[in-house]
């Protein structure tokens, strides 16, 4: 579905150029569920971004396989607009798209439906906690009907408990729905149960990659079996303890 | 909304207005001044159905009135042409910000013996003179208005691949109106010192003549009825644009911000 080689990107700063990613290979295949992980600053919001579409690489390329590929994407942050109700929200990006009313009224609904947020439609955004506004953001990245789902770390700013919750209903939102995600992360925890590869970026290069083998489906006792903690303590020992240089904020 | 709340929104102005009645009254009772020094509120209303009725008040309320409303628009008007430009374009910005605050600390009202002389004296300086006090504070909340877009929002909005118009639209004009309003707010009062500072200058209507025509004969309770009438003014246009705020970001402002 999405292809890069040698892919790599640099950003000209005052003090020089600063190499963000260097020379990724790196595929992402139908139905699959993929973690990047990676720690503050490792380039992993500027490779969904490249993947978006929304900066070009330096040098190297990256393809979609199919051409009029729909992307849907999840930030850090839920990023609602505060003046419009949650329906609204969510239907942002069918009318941006220039829907009519009827169609992203009943997509939206819809929508909201798959992530349990329906009865908050006619709320407005500060009525949410802080779990629920993020659910409404999968929401609207999901209205569309991508075909690939791009997650920014999004539960990264919720209490572990409410993020292990969320994580739970995101696996069953995608074994009901079959998207395509693409899921980035600094948890190891997070991206094993997740995900089916674990692709681990350091430095601005994706240094190993890790298959999990962990049957689905997974629940709250994954995390205690005996094979999720054979693979923490895989991915744990490839990944640096300490980072070899203190990056330049982007 | 609970009853004791509107309970207490609809019968403390009230209070409030009997108890500054009652300290007037109050302070006549003790001090006795002399009326042409300090007339009772009852020679004011009398004065005030004096003037009603003999229809001297009506023309100038009218005239003022007008003043204040044109003055007020078209301070707002081109508060908001000038300052969403100067918000979007940075060398704009770069060299109008400090012209703008330093135009703003100037007390304009300086200036409108200078307007009488260019404009000569009507209706039209007094217009002039409330717009361009009116104009800075708008202009400047304008520009922060637009600044106060959130990054997280304008990259959703990218990524949702939408062009200049849905932007602003969708994003930069809703973000900008509580800073907008917030500077209606702050300009609402100004432009009613603005009319009546052109009415002093001369044009021989409006309440501000009718305060300079009362202070000349010494018709104090006149002074009293023109001072209350421009009070009521600028209270009236302070409700109408908290009214206009509660409209436009009443379900939302103020709120939790996520």
């Amino acid at each position: 579905m999405i292809k890069a080689e040698q892919l790599s990107k640099t950003f000209l700063h005052n003090n020089g150029p600063h190499v963000v990613l260097e020379d990724l290979e790196f595929h992402l295949e139908e139905k699959e569920f993929v973690a990047i992980v990676g720690r503050s600053g490792s380039g992993k919001s500027t490779f969904l971004d490249l993947v978006m579409g929304l900066t070009q690489p330096s040098s190297g390329s990256i393809t979609r396989t199919k051409p009029d590929l729909t992307i849907g994407y999840v930030f850090q942050r839920p990023a609602l607009l505060p003046w419009r109700t949650v329906l609204r929200n969510v239907a942002l990006p069918l009318e941006i798209a220039g829907e009519p009313r009827q169609v992203w009224e009943e997509k939206a609904r819809h929508s909201l439906a798959q992530v349990g947020m329906v009865h908050t439609a006619e709320g407005y955004p500060f009525q949410l906690s802080g779990g629920m506004a993020q659910r409404v953001a999968i929401a609207r990245a999901l209205v569309q009907e991508p075909d690939l789902l791009l997650m920014d770390e999004p539960f990264g700013a919720l209490d572990p408990i409410l993020r292990d919750n969320l994580n739970v209903n995101l696996l069953k939102l995608w074994a009901r729905t079959k998207k395509t995600i693409l899921f980035v992360t600094h948890s190891i925890n997070e991206a094993i149960f997740l995900s089916d590869r674990v692709v681990i970026l350091e430095e601005g290069r994706f240094i190993e990659e890790v298959v999990i083998d962990i049957p689905r489906p997974r629940d709250f006792d994954t995390f205690h079996s005996s094979e999720f903690i054979a693979k923490v303590r895989k991915i744990r020992s490839i990944m640096p303890i300490q980072p070899n240089l203190p990056r330049a904020p982007l | 909304m609970k009853i004791p709340s509107l309970l207490l929104k609809t019968v403390s102005p009230v209070v409030l207005v009997l108890s500054i009645l009652l300290m007037w009254q109050l302070i006549i009772w003790v001090l006795s001044p002399q009326e042409w020094l300090f007339p009772s509120p009852l020679l004011v209303w009398t004065r005030f159905n004096e003037l009603w009725h003999a229809n001297a008040l009506q023309h100038h309320v009218l005239v003022t009135g007008t003043e204040v409303l044109a003055g007020y628009g078209l301070g707002i008007f081109l508060g908001l042409c000038s300052g969403y430009p100067i918000s979007q374009i940075r060398l704009l910005e770069k060299v109008a910000t400090p012209y703008l605050v330093a135009a703003n600390s100037v007390p304009l009202i300086a200036f409108a013996p200078l307007l009488l002389l260019w404009l000569g004296s009507g209706m039209g300086t007094n217009i002039v003179v409330a717009a361009m006090v009116v104009y800075f504070p708008v202009t400047i909340s304008t520009i922060a208005g637009f600044h106060s877009v959130s990054p997280y929002h304008t990259r959703l909005l990218h990524s949702l691949r939408a062009n200049k118009w849905q932007r602003f639209r969708r994003l930069e004009l809703p973000s900008a109106i509580p800073g907008i309003l917030a500077g209606m707010k702050i300009a609402a009062p100004l432009a009613v010192v603005g009319a009546v500072v052109g009415e002093f200058l001369g044009t021989g209507e409006g309440l501000g003549h009718l305060i300079l025509e009362a202070n000349g004969l010494l018709d104090t309770a006149q002074l009293f009825v023109a001072i209350i009438i421009l009070a009521l003014f600028g209270i009236c246009f302070y409700l109408s644009s908290l009214g206009l705020e509660q409209l436009l970001t009443g379900p939302w402002h103020h709120k939790r911000r996520l």
